[in-house]
């Protein structure tokens, strides 16, 4: 049977043997066929699958619909909070409530405040009543269990204060910390501490004139190996990477086509670029050829003058939708299109793809293809920093011309040890190899798996599948691709992204809320970054406290039930039976 | 009165010659206008698929990267193995250091070196996510609070890289419309800065406090002529203590003094 590209492909299907598939495994889901066409029909699940044979894999993204009933109570809740504030704020203009807030010193009394009210009218009146849900100050190391300090306010959240207390042992699905390398023992440590103690904690210079150690030359000759490209270099900060690189890429007379949803590195590099920005729509590819037609054929707007160049923006994973770009649609594209493709793989380096090399290794395709491959140190290395591959004129050219290589300082030693020993070992170059097997993910005691490096590639897709069918069988709504470690639980309400926060901190768990202006104003949500370092048990314990405190705060919105699927380990053998 | 036929006809006949054409030449020329087609201010000539297809084949883009020398000065880096302290080993030759920014010397002393050590122990190297969530630890607080004291203010932030310090600091503060006056020879972050907060950036040349208060006094004419808009806008000096492109310190006793007058 072929798959209608662009659509559902769940059809009644007879069998050369006559008898009728009533249903398909796929990813691990039995679905029902009426069920799947009808939650098709009603939810808007936007389910690609072989498009043209582009995909070698079956792309299962999808963002459910807000609920018609959640969207109206969520607006009449922000509605309530606004007269709350009005009403707030006058009692503070007319003194009748103390007023805590930032203000000016007496002899500054007469210049224009720095401070619009009206700018900040959403941070006074509606942040700052769920602030302790932000910020939370922990003092460990963030893996898998985190102790946090404990805070109180007495005066509604203006100001916290340390009670001493540590709660400890809290389950952390908060930290970016994909492949379990946040701790403090283990190999990874012990070089780091040695190279502090042979280099000292800090280079105090740029690349350019006496800040380039021997070490960072031996990380760049690393990364590139690890991502498959001619040449990379590294920075000392991933916002910074990208916002002090693009503009040395692009200029005036260039177009930038970016995502909607990039991030705000992504977004200020193309601003102080200088360059046109043109938005396509999140993932969506036709709007991007649309985009990619009216500029070659029209030109510039105006002068209707050839582009210099185009470079599309996108990103491997975006973190707050949990999405994974197109790629083969958007190389194929550029392919077409002649334009220059700039790949930010903060999130997806390390975690996707089964040996960690990020989206490009996820989808089967050539790292040559991506001009420019940028990506962070944060996340799935535990340390920090940036860093830019791609062909050896490019690197070259950053060398002498980008902003950080000449103004901001370069990495500090033991960071880049931290850096070199987790890459080591996730290419397995420690000197260990796959091993333990499924005996070992379901026994392990709870110490993450360190010392396997592909282990924890392949722990982390196993946690991420496990976790996501969990939560969609309990019927929470989750935005984003079934392959992401990074799982958005639709909260949409006000005044429940306060109460999730603090109720599951205490349950123990800690977790990351977001809402405005991170999110769409009603599209508030709480965000769990899976990791390696996360065994079944502690996933379990989560999964129970988030069924608890959703049917407490009744998060769940999904109308669309998925029959669960009996306990089974994760194999290739899954997609062989959808070659039916 | 009514109108009738007959005397229309005969009004007609009285009337002189050049009426008649004239008024003939002004429906000849309405009921052309009638029949003619609408007129498009722009004419639009809207290309076919085809010349589409053309154009994007015939668009080349320029390479992404020009090409580099190979005798580039900054293209080859020059190597420092071992730490970079008052004499570091460059490019195999051991040089006494007058490059780096070590001005206290703190780079190697064992003290720091104990205190880092016992915090990666502790801590482990990266802080796995942003200061919202769950990257705030209480050694950042401890920090912020002693820094704080150190410079005798009220509260302190940390950034975690010095070139983002001053660069998103300013366009947090300082927005479209308001008004920056900024020395000559600022440093590249703030240069960065004021980009990004595409603010009025007003000039003055370097340590010059004159220039800077005829700046000053033009301003406070322009706020005169205007004072609606004076009321709303903020304005700022940036000026650095050190400066890193010249050297030299920055006149604060003058500065403040100016700053307070107006």
């Amino acid at each position: 049977m072929r798959p209608e590209p662009g659509g559902c492909c769940c059809r009644r299907t007879v069998r050369a043997n006559g008898c009728v598939a009533n249903g398909e495994v796929r990813n691990g889901y039995v679905r029902s066929s009426a069920a799947a066409a009808a939650a098709a029909a009603a939810g808007q699940i936007h389910h690609v699958t072989q498009n043209g044979g582009l995909y070698k894999r079956p792309f299962n993204e999808a963002f459910e619909e807000t609920p018609m009933l959640v969207a109206v109570l969520t607006y009449v809740g922000y509605g309530v909070l606004t007269l709350f504030g009005y009403l707030r704020d006058f009692l503070r203009y007319w003194r009748i409530e103390k007023c805590h807030h930032a203000t000016e010193r007496e002899e500054q009394k007469d210049f224009v405040s720095l401070y619009q009210d009206f700018e900040n009218f959403y941070t006074r009146n509606l942040y700052m009543r769920i602030r302790d849900n932000w910020n939370r100050p922990i003092c460990s190391v963030p893996g898998a269990r985190v102790d946090i300090m404990e805070r109180q306010s007495h005066d509604y959240n203006w100001s916290f204060k340390y009670t001493g207390n540590i709660i400890k042992g809290v389950i952390n699905m908060g930290s970016y910390n994909y492949l379990g390398f946040a701790r403090n023992t283990g190999s990874c440590q012990e070089a780091a501490a040695k190279v502090l103690e042979e280099y000292g904690a800090g280079v105090c210079s740029t690349r350019q004139e006496i800040g380039n150690l021997d070490k960072h030359e031996e990380l760049e000759e690393l990364v590139a190996r690890f991502l498959g490209v001619e040449a990379a270099m590294a920075y000392g900060m991933g916002f910074a990477t990208n916002s002090m690189n693009i503009p040395a890429l692009v200029g005036k007379g260039c177009l930038i086509l970016s995502d909607e949803l990039n991030h705000a590195s992504l977004v200020l590099g193309a601003r102080l670029s200088g360059a046109t920005i043109r938005i396509f729509k999140h993932n969506n590819m036709q709007s991007l050829e649309k985009l990619l037609k009216d500029a070659i054929v029209y030109g510039q707007p105006r002068t209707r003058r050839p582009w210099k160049k185009i470079l599309i923006l996108v990103e491997g994973i975006y973190s707050m939708e949990g999405s994974i770009v197109r790629l083969p649609e958007v190389i194929a594209l550029k392919k077409k299109y002649k334009a220059y493709l700039y790949l930010d793989e903060a999130h997806s380096i390390g975690a996707l793809g089964p040996t960690g090399r990020g989206v490009v290794e996820y989808f089967g395709l050539d790292p040559e293809d991506v001009d420019v491959m940028m990506g962070t140190f944060t996340k799935s290395f535990g340390a920090s920093g940036g860093y830019i591959g791609g062909k050896k004129e490019l690197i070259d050219y950053l060398r002498t011309h980008s902003h950080s290589a000449v103004y901001a300082t370069s990495l500090s030693p033991p960071v880049v040890e931290q850096i070199i020993t987790s890459m080591k070992c996730i290419m397995g170059q420690d000197g260990t190899s796959l091993g333990g097997g499924w005996a070992a993910w379901w026994l392990t005691p709870v110490i993450p798996c360190h010392n396997q490096g592909k282990e924890c590639v392949q722990q982390l897709a196993e946690n991420t599948r496990y976790f996501r069918r969990r939560l969609k069988e309990m019927g929470f709504i989750i935005y984003g691709n079934e392959d992401s470690p990074v799982v958005p639980l639709m909260l949409y309400m006000p005044a429940k992204i306060g109460a999730f926060g603090r109720e599951m901190l205490k349950r123990n768990i800690g977790v990351v809320v977001v809402g405005f202006p991170a999110t769409p104003i009603i599209e508030s949500r709480a965000r769990f970054c899976l990791s390696a370092a996360h065994t079944k048990e502690i996933l379990d314990t989560a999964l129970k406290e988030i069924d608890e405190v959703g049917d407490l705060l009744q998060l769940k919105y999904s109308r669309h039930r998925l029959v669960p699927l009996l306990d089974r380990p994760f194999d290739e053998t899954t997609y062989e039976e959808t070659e039916d | 009165e009514q109108w009738v036929l007959v005397e229309m006809v005969q009004a007609l006949y009285e009337a002189p010659a050049y009426h008649l054409i004239l008024e003939g030449i002004l429906i000849l020329w309405i009921i052309r206008l009638l029949f003619s087609k609408t007129y498009k201010l722009q004419e639009r000539s809207d290309l076919t698929v085809k010349e589409k297809e053309e154009l994007i084949e015939e668009w080349q883009p320029e390479p992404l990267v020009p090409p580099v020398p190979k005798d580039h000065p900054a293209l080859n880096y020059n190597i420092v193995s071992g730490p970079p302290s008052h004499k570091t080993v460059v490019n195999g030759k051991e040089c006494i250091n007058f490059a780096s920014f070590n001005f206290l010397g703190l780079l190697d002393n064992p003290r720091v070196k104990a205190a880092a050590l016992a915090s990666l122990k502790k801590y482990g190297v990266g802080t796995c996510g942003p200061r919202g969530f769950y990257g705030t630890f209480d050694v950042h607080l401890d920090l912020e609070d002693l820094l704080a004291k150190f410079m005798k203010t009220e509260e302190a932030i940390i950034y975690s890289y010095g070139f983002a310090t001053i660069a998103s600091a300013i366009p947090a503060y300082s927005k479209r419309g308001d008004i920056v006056f900024v020395d000559r020879a600022a440093c590249f972050a703030i240069q960065k800065g004021l980009q990004a907060s595409r603010s009025d950036i007003k000039l003055f040349k370097h340590n010059d406090m004159a220039d800077l208060e005829r700046l000053l006094k033009e301003q406070e004419i322009e706020d005169q002529k205007n004072p609606r808009k004076a009321r709303v806008t903020r304005r700022f000096i940036v000026v650095e203590g050190l400066y890193m492109n010249t050297g030299t310190i920055c006149p604060l006793p003058e500065l403040v003094s100016n700053h307070v007058q107006l």
